[in-house]
């Protein structure tokens, strides 16, 4: 009832209440973006661009599914339209110059609990999600990344509940083979866009 | 199961959507493969890096929260200020769509009843020329209607109120002068044209013709005709009424029907008919001359030359006798073109149908033209429904590309 309320308010066009609905969301929203983009700034950026689209389109919202899902939406659409155009600039360009222009990639230090070893097989995991095609990887991010139920999935992304399955399946097959075989060289490149990095 | 079964089974029980029965199914089959079973040690792992990396995204800057909210403030101040103008804007224009649609309403009302009800705010001589009249019956002439003449005078029935005693009066004047003059009586032909319109059609014939011969006058042409649109019958009558009894007839007509138009003329031709009996007696004086020489003719040839001269002046002498005969006659009796229509009783002056008729009236009225809007604007939303559909589908693209 409370949130009912809150909707409404928020609907009408009282920011303190759509603070108040989206801040729960926010966590969330906001890992999406990260597992999207590996910049901080352009996760952020794609962060706020998130909000105001929520914001703007919240009038028009009709409850027809979840505010999450609703929610969720917005932001992986987002984060793609950010991603396609972030795309040729990003292979064109090398890391260095990529930190040049203000680069800020997502820390890859080990977490205080991990192991140099676990800590690199992140950055490989993180490094061959990013080969993967844009639906495989928002469908294994939602999945199993995120967590979310792939009925939840499938109405994020429009898709019948039978592709998300077998993206899910295939993102993982796809996966598993990129960092059982080939991928040394890539995890190899990443640490050394790392180590300059730090230095 | 087959190995492309076990993955697609694996990877929803990875994923917490597997049942019991998943499970159990993919050990028996993890116990005969040994690839799958490899595979499923792999996608574990794989797993619990793709959980490392949820754990190792770093928690939201307070800064970009408050740069969103800051952004969202702004924006619904922006938003509340765009309400507060638009009210102002919206009741402008609703203020003038009110006074259109009034205007409209009234103007539209005002026109739908004048055509479509009442018909009656137009000229009725209008609505009469409107009927395109199919000549029925018979029609038959008098020997001695037709004869020339320029009209000397001419007044139409709203200056024949004041002008008529004046003309009835004016012969009497000019007969008196000419008597003083030299017993001159003035020659006037009288010519009137009168339009009725009534409901009560034959009644209002039988009264005319019984008027028409208490007044000792005759029909000399007649031409009824009945309208294919309405039905409604109309006459053309061509009386002639002594000329002393015109003004009585005139009178008596209007309570035949209701009078809508009507105008007279009168053409004074004393001159000319004086000039002519002037030439008549020079003939019949020539004519007395001739007869008197006749008797003392010398020879033959003086003879056929004298009854050659008597029979071209007694042509004269006739000619000029008939003119003046016909003259006369004309004088005596004037003319009356008269024209009866039968009118429905939807013709009728507003002023003469009350009130709760009109009303009645009106409302049907009102009714029958709101069901035939409603079948045209039904036919043209048919017409228009396809690209109705294609607006629709244009708008809802649009809208779902905007979410």
């Amino acid at each position: 009832m409370c949130d009912d309320l809150t909707l409404r308010r928020a609907q009408r066009g009282d920011p303190a209440a759509f603070e108040q609905l989206i801040t729960p969301l926010e966590g969330g929203l906001w890992r999406l973006c990260c597992h999207y983009l590996p910049n901080r700034q352009d996760a952020q950026d794609a962060l706020q661009e998130t909000m105001l689209k929520i914001w703007r389109a919240l009038p028009d919202f009709r409850g027809q599914s979840a505010l999450t899902t609703w929610a969720y939406r917005l932001c992986v659409n987002c984060c793609l339209d950010l991603l396609r155009r972030q795309r040729s600039r990003v292979q064109t360009q090398s890391a260095d110059e990529m930190r040049e222009q203000g680069f800020d990639p997502v820390d890859l230090s080990p977490l205080p609990e991990e192991t140099v070893e676990q800590s690199e097989t992140r950055a490989q995991l993180r490094a061959c999600l990013d080969q993967l095609n844009l639906e495989q990887r928002t469908a294994l991010i939602l999945c199993a990344v995120e967590g979310r139920s792939y009925e939840e999935t499938a109405a994020i992304t429009g898709v019948g509940l039978g592709t998300v399955k077998s993206r899910v399946a295939r993102a993982r097959g796809k996966l598993a083979e990129m960092m059982k075989h080939g991928e040394q060289n890539a995890v190899s490149r990443v640490q050394t866009s790392e180590r300059r990095a730090k230095l | 199961m087959n190995c492309e079964r076990y993955r697609a089974l694996l990877s929803c029980v990875l994923d917490g959507e597997g049942s019991a029965e998943d499970r159990e199914a993919l050990r028996q089959h993890e116990a005969v493969c040994p690839d799958c079973a490899r595979l499923r040690a792999e996608w574990e792992s794989l797993q619990n890096g793709l959980d490392s990396l949820c754990a190792a995204v770093p928690p939201l800057p307070e800064e970009c929260h408050q740069r969103w909210v800051s952004r969202v403030e702004e924006e619904a101040e922006a938003m509340n200020e765009k309400k507060e103008r638009k009210p102002f804007q919206r009741a402008q224009w609703t203020r003038a769509l009110s006074i259109a649609a009034a205007l409209v309403f009234v103007v539209g009302g005002t026109l739908l009843t004048r055509d479509s009800l009442l018909q009656t705010a137009k000229s009725p001589q209008l609505t009469a020329s409107r009927v395109s009249d199919v000549p029925v019956e018979t029609e038959s002439w008098d020997d001695g209607a037709a004869a020339g003449g320029g009209y000397v005078g001419y007044a139409l029935q709203s200056s024949m109120s004041r002008s008529a005693p004046n003309a009835a009066a004016a012969p009497m004047a000019d007969m008196a002068e000419a008597e003083e003059a030299g017993a001159q009586e003035s020659k006037i032909i009288r010519t009137a044209s009168l339009t009725l319109a009534t409901q009560e059609y034959d009644t209002a014939l039988e009264s005319l013709r019984a008027l028409c011969r208490e007044m000792q006058g005759y029909e000399s042409w007649s031409s009824e005709s009945t309208s294919s649109a309405t039905g409604l019958r109309s006459i053309n009558l061509t009386l002639r009424i002594p000329s002393a009894s015109l003004d009585a007839f005139l009178q008596g007509t209007a309570a035949a029907g209701r009078v809508t138009y009507r105008s007279e003329t009168m053409d004074d031709v004393t001159d000319s008919y004086y000039d002519t009996r002037a030439r008549l007696e020079t003939q019949q004086a020539l004519m007395a001359r001739l007869q008197s020489l006749v008797t003392d003719a010398a020879n033959l040839s003086d003879l056929l030359e004298l009854e050659s001269k008597i029979a071209d002046t007694q042509y004269q002498i006739d000619r000029l006798t008939s003119s003046l005969a016909t003259t006369d006659k004309r004088v005596n009796y004037a003319t009356v073109d008269l024209t009866l229509r039968e009118e429905s009783p939807a013709n009728q002056l507003t002023s003469d149908i009350p009130w709760p008729k009109r009303l009645q009236s009106a409302l049907q009225a009102g009714v029958s033209a709101f069901i035939s809007f409603l079948q045209d604007a039904s036919v043209f939303l048919v017409a228009a429904l396809p690209f109705l559909a294609l607006v629709t589908l244009i708008v809802l693209i649009i809208r779902k590309k905007k979410r």
